[in-house]
């Protein structure tokens, strides 16, 4: 762990000093990470792949402007989370679009999940949960980082973050719960299909 | 002792509720030492919905993951080189797809590729569509499929973009279901060496007028 610490390091200090192969892995490790934190905190009308390459843009842009080395991630994380809140403000000037509603992200990009696939509905209400829970929860999910690898990249004690992911379940569960058996609705739990507007 | 006021501040309603929740978070995330697994026996044998919600939780976190797992799997198709050798086409490429997103504004420039492929009858399929093999009854779910399959690994296809424009909803059988007629959008690629405007000479005549092509040094359109 120490080892990859400091291979990441050095990695990081030689992408600063324009060394492409090092920001190169780097990019390789922290792509998927990358993913996770827009997942977090993307529009859902955004493609990830498209706020990758946004990010990928940027990265390559201003590494050399990192001034500390050990900052790489919250750093990454900052770039992210702008290129994420930057899709969004674009479409919030573009104008209201209609969306099938109850369709699960992965449904909309070809994969085999389809509106009534549960891990996709929990992917959906999990965007529902307040941003300072969902974060970290997610996170959580992304190659199981650890409390204290969550809380050195949010700036936060590990403790916060392990409460703020148990909440974060909770709240979850609570929200499937309802999902599950919505008042008045019949016993198959699913949310009926609509057509809705988003803007 | 900064830490111990932000976690206080963190659990301030510190009841059995939110402490049952971290040791069921400590448990599914193979945290658990054996006092909390004692903790959390004793919070059971108060409450035995504890064990339910236990296994609740693991089974969500797991499905969590796997969905968080399944959305990351783009990341791996993204690689840095395009914008390591030069990060002005692939930016292009992005204000492209985000004037696409809005692509009500596109539909006032009509354009006519210089293939010899007219696209008021090629259609959506276009070369890609050639894939999919004649003969074969596939459902229509399953043809599209394979052509933005087929289609993404010729480079033709970008994706299909998410949401699904309404053009007419009728309700049918007294109300009981509702008849949608909606567009689906798919973005497509191709590599042409001129394109055209369509326009119109004095008589009325269609014309296709060649257009200019310029850098891209506005921060905008590509034309």
């Amino acid at each position: 762990m120490d080892e990859g610490r400091e291979a990441v390091g050095q990695d990081v200090a030689g992408a600063i000093a324009g060394d492409r192969d090092a920001l190169r892995r780097l990019w390789q490790e922290h792509r998927r990470w990358v993913a996770t934190i827009l997942i977090a905190h993307k529009p859902r009308e955004c493609e990830v792949e498209d706020l990758l390459q946004a990010v990928a843009v940027q990265v390559v842009r201003k590494i050399g402007q990192l001034r500390d080395a050990g900052a790489f991630r919250p750093w990454l994380r900052t770039i992210a989370i702008n290129a994420a809140r930057a899709e969004g403000r674009k479409i919030s000037r573009r104008g209201p679009t209609l969306r099938l509603a109850g369709e699960t992200e992965g449904a909309a990009n070809g994969s085999p999940v389809d509106g009534a696939d549960e891990a996709g509905r929990l992917m959906e209400l999990a965007r529902e949960l307040p941003e300072s829970y969902r974060e970290p929860l997610l996170m959580r999910c992304a190659r199981g980082m650890s409390y204290r690898q969550i809380g050195a990249i949010l700036d936060l004690p590990e403790t916060t973050i392990e409460t703020r992911i148990a909440r974060g379940r909770r709240m979850l569960r609570e929200l499937a719960g309802g999902e599950r058996a919505p008042a008045g609705a019949g016993k198959s739990g699913k949310r009926p299909g609509r057509w809705s507007v988003v803007v | 002792m900064s830490d111990e006021t932000n976690i206080n501040d963190e659990r301030a309603p510190s009841d059995d509720a939110l402490r049952r929740e971290i040791l069921i978070g400590r448990v599914i995330d193979g945290q658990a030492l054996p006092d909390d697994w004692d903790a959390l026996r004793a919070l059971a044998e108060r409450d035995p919905a504890t064990w339910a919600d236990l296994n609740e939780t693991q089974r969500q976190q797991e499905l969590l993951c796997a969905s968080v797992s399944r959305l990351c799997a783009v990341a791996d198709e993204i690689d840095i080189d395009d914008a390591l050798v030069d990060p002005e086409p692939m930016v292009r490429r992005l204000r492209l797809v985000g004037t696409w997103g809005g692509w009500a504004a596109a539909a006032s420039l009509a354009l006519l590729w210089s293939l010899g492929i007219n696209p008021l009858e090629s259609g959506t399929g276009g070369q890609a569509a050639s894939a999919i093999p004649m003969g074969v009854n596939l459902e229509p779910d399953d043809a599209l499929r394979q052509y933005l399959d087929s289609g993404r690994e010729a480079g033709r296809v970008i994706r299909e973009v998410p949401d699904r424009v309404v053009v007419r909803a009728e309700p049918l059988n007294g109300g009981r279901q509702v008849e949608v007629f909606y567009l689906r959008q798919i973005l497509e690629r191709q590599i042409v060496s001129q394109v055209y405007r369509e326009s119109v000479d004095e008589m009325g005549n269609e014309l296709a007028v060649p257009v200019r092509l310029e850098p891209d040094t506005s921060g905008g359109s590509v034309w």
